[in-house]
């Protein structure tokens, strides 16, 4: 870890978020799809009972995984056009930088539309949050983080392949399963009036999978760049 | 790699298989310094996967490719930065200018004073006027070309592969071209240079490799052929 490797991150996020400050191709589709998806979903499983915090974290992951898949498969695209991505193989420790910089790009798009997505949705669905804003927000930016960081390598890994819109969710939704199953469960249980006693061990695990994703992210994507150069 | 880059780069009986058909078979050649070695073929001659095994980023399926003492493996891990590739496609960003192409490339290299050196490379080139601050997706594709060929050569490379080059250059960028490499011949790089523009090779080249079905048919220093057409006729 040296200063031109700092750099190099700070590079490519810089690059990225300038790319897509002109062409606004990531955020303005996948603020329009989260938008979509929480009309489709309010008209399809609003309930004023109580069975609200049944449906309610089913459809809270799902409208962030549909979206986050869109934000994820194009990050890596614009490194495919001009076939730039083979410039950067060239270069020397850029396979540690570009998957620590595709990360935290994949981040903040996510975290951009989940701003607007969960307030939407809390509003949408009349849920009560008020006494766990904080878990709640937890419990988002661990299972976020998993996401982006398992997405970033199994994106990458598609880079090249022609059916790559339709393997993405088909490898990476069944490897997120342990992580969805935690965030239901902690937002499930937060709606509940459950406290940091009972989520605090299944936010820990997700913290943990968040650690492990993001190790494997950076020991694999070695390989996976080298595959797909 | 700090030390000084190795004087040749030597291809030992190297094969490139894809499936049952081969692409390269049994090449044989060695690549000095200070030379320029055009490399020429018909299309599946088995040009870019020759340059895609000396940029490293193929492997062959038999055989071995040489870096001076290393091998092609310790290469790729040490010496990879000091290779200048511009391949069939841009490699730049269209959304980003002229200049933050550079930028982004030479920052990615780690190098110093980036403003100053894409400043000089887009004079160099011919591109310091304002359209190094447009989009390069406005550009046309003689100016994606020269653009492309300062990315190549901002990290002043000692290993040069070229594919053709001087596609869409007009015959201004074309002579700058050839002022280029000759300026790079003599100050000893390794510079290879696939195609089919042998007005190019006649001008330029040291030395000629024709590829024909992944293996060599001729290889021979350019004034010991008398007739480079001739010779492409006879043996691509």
């Amino acid at each position: 870890m040296n200063e031109v490797f700092f750099r190099q991150i700070k590079t490519i996020i810089a690059k990225d978020l300038r790319r897509e400050w002109r062409s606004r191709e990531i955020l303005t589709t996948t603020m329009a799809f989260a938008v979509l998806l929480m009309v489709i979903f309010t008209f399809g499983f609003y309930r004023h009972d109580e069975s609200v915090s049944l449906v309610f974290p089913g459809i809270l992951w799902i409208a962030i995984i549909f979206t986050g898949t869109l934000a994820i498969s194009r990050t890596f695209q614009h490194e495919r056009h001009g076939d730039c991505l083979r410039a950067l193989a060239l270069i020397p420790g850029s396979q540690f930088s570009l998957y620590l910089a595709k990360f935290i790009v994949n981040l903040i798009f996510m975290v951009l539309f989940e701003a607007a997505l969960f307030p939407l949705l809390v509003v949408a669905f009349s849920v009560d949050i008020s006494g766990a804003v904080g878990l709640h927000i937890l419990t988002l930016a661990a299972g976020t983080v998993g996401f982006a960081a398992l997405g970033t390598l199994v994106s990458a890994m598609l880079v090249r392949n022609e059916l790559r819109e339709v393997l993405l969710p088909i490898v990476l939704y069944p490897l997120l399963i342990p992580l969805l199953i935690a965030a239901v469960t902690v937002t499930s249980s937060l709606l509940d009036g459950a406290g940091w006693s009972t989520v605090g061990p299944w936010i820990q695990a997700m913290i943990a999978m968040d650690i492990a994703y993001a190790l494997l992210g950076l020991v694999l994507f070695r390989w996976v760049l080298a595959a797909v150069e | 790699m700090t030390e000084r880059f190795p004087p040749s780069v030597s291809l030992q009986g190297v094969s490139r298989a894809f499936g049952r058909s081969f692409a390269l078979h049994r090449v044989n050649l060695t690549l000095s310094s200070g030379t320029i070695t055009a490399i020429v073929g018909n299309n599946g001659a088995g040009k870019s996967t020759l340059l895609n095994l000396l940029a490293t980023v193929d492997q062959p399926t038999a055989g071995e490719i040489r870096y001076g003492e290393h091998s092609a493996r310790s290469f790729a891990r040490r010496g990879r930065h000091r290779i200048g590739w511009v391949s069939h496609q841009t490699q730049l960003y269209e959304e980003l200018t002229g200049r933050e192409n550079l930028h982004f490339f030479a920052t990615m290299y780690g190098l110093d004073d980036v403003p100053s050196r894409a400043s000089a490379w887009l004079e160099r080139v011919g591109l310091a006027d304002n359209s190094v601050d447009r989009p390069v997706r406005t550009y046309s594709r003689g100016m994606k070309q020269r653009l492309t060929l300062a990315r190549a050569l901002i990290s002043n490379p000692q290993l040069l592969l070229l594919d053709e080059p001087a596609t869409g250059l007009d015959q201004q960028a074309s002579q700058l071209l050839r002022e280029l490499l000759d300026d790079l011949r003599q100050r000893q790089r390794i510079i290879i240079l696939v195609t089919h523009n042998f007005d190019l090779i006649d001008d330029l080249a040291d030395r000629i490799v024709i590829l024909r079905r992944g293996k060599i048919a001729l290889e021979r220093s350019l004034d010991d052929i008398p007739d480079l057409m001739q010779a492409y006729r006879s043996h691509a």
